[in-house]
């Protein structure tokens, strides 16, 4: 029976088989930066929604940003390419945009 | 909200925040002979030297802009007559902003995106407040 997707194997080492998935199905490690973002953005908002009844959303969604920055950084150190460059220039894009709210909002949250 | 000091702040800032995050990309990609490489988008490299030499021209013309302050002298009402320090340079801190964010418009949207027209309403509306307040200073308002 034919199979929709190879499956990986532990041949190259347990490394590769990160590579190979991504391989496979190229959406997932886009899909995984973005769940670090949303997780890293939601849970930072709702803390502080809790703590202090309102939430610095430009804060968060920068951190997020630069968590994802990290990491897609880390993606590109493989042999077996993990990521192309456009996920990369979409995420550095994304930061310069998110920084430039993050800077104009400062003045509501200075005294 | 705060004033012109505060808004040229912000617009410096996101352009040498943008600057550094590049160059730790491009520094990274370097060191470790990465597959993928920020510097094999061409886009991003030309951005970040237009970005600079904005910088560079916003230093020059503040200094002289600060120069001819100090040599100047008040001659009628309580303000400076040409307008001086409170015109120059924020426009040039203003263009510095604008490559940054044109180019990360483009990474996420494209080149010929349609979504254009949002990024022009943005710029032309940071423009905006950016002649409100050097207006409010200028006549004798507080800079903050």
């Amino acid at each position: 029976m034919a199979n929709l997707f190879d499956f990986p194997n532990l041949t190259g080492g347990f490394d590769n088989v990160f590579g190979q998935l991504a391989q496979q199905t190229i959406l997932f490690p886009i899909m995984f930066l973005v769940f670090i973002f949303v997780v890293i953005f939601f849970s930072g908002t709702t803390s502080q929604i809790y703590r202090r009844g309102d939430a610095d959303f430009p804060l968060w969604a920068l951190v997020s940003f630069l968590t994802i920055d990290l990491i897609a950084l880390l993606m590109t150190l493989s042999e077996t390419q993990i990521i192309n460059i456009q996920v990369l220039s979409i995420c550095l894009g994304g930061t310069f945009l998110v920084a430039f709210w993050f800077f104009m909002s400062r003045g509501r949250f200075e005294n | 909200m705060a004033g012109q000091i505060s808004f040229v702040k912000s617009l410096l800032l996101t352009s040498v925040f943008a600057i550094c995050i590049t160059l730790f990309f491009l520094g990274f990609a370097l060191d470790n002979n990465t597959s993928v490489s920020i510097a094999d988008d061409p886009n991003f490299n030309s951005t970040i030297e237009k970005a600079l030499n904005n910088l560079s021209t916003y230093r020059i013309e503040t200094i002289n802009a600060t120069e001819s302050f100090y040599a100047s002298e008040i001659q009628e009402g309580e303000t400076v007559r040409t307008g001086g320090q409170f015109k120059l340079g924020p426009s040039t801190a203003l263009s510095s902003t604008d490559n940054v964010l044109q180019q990360g418009f483009k990474s996420i949207f494209g080149e010929d995106s349609e979504f254009g027209f949002i990024f022009s309403t943005l710029i032309i509306f940071l423009s905006f407040m950016l002649g409100l307040y050097i207006w409010k200073t200028w006549k004798g308002g507080l800079p903050d």
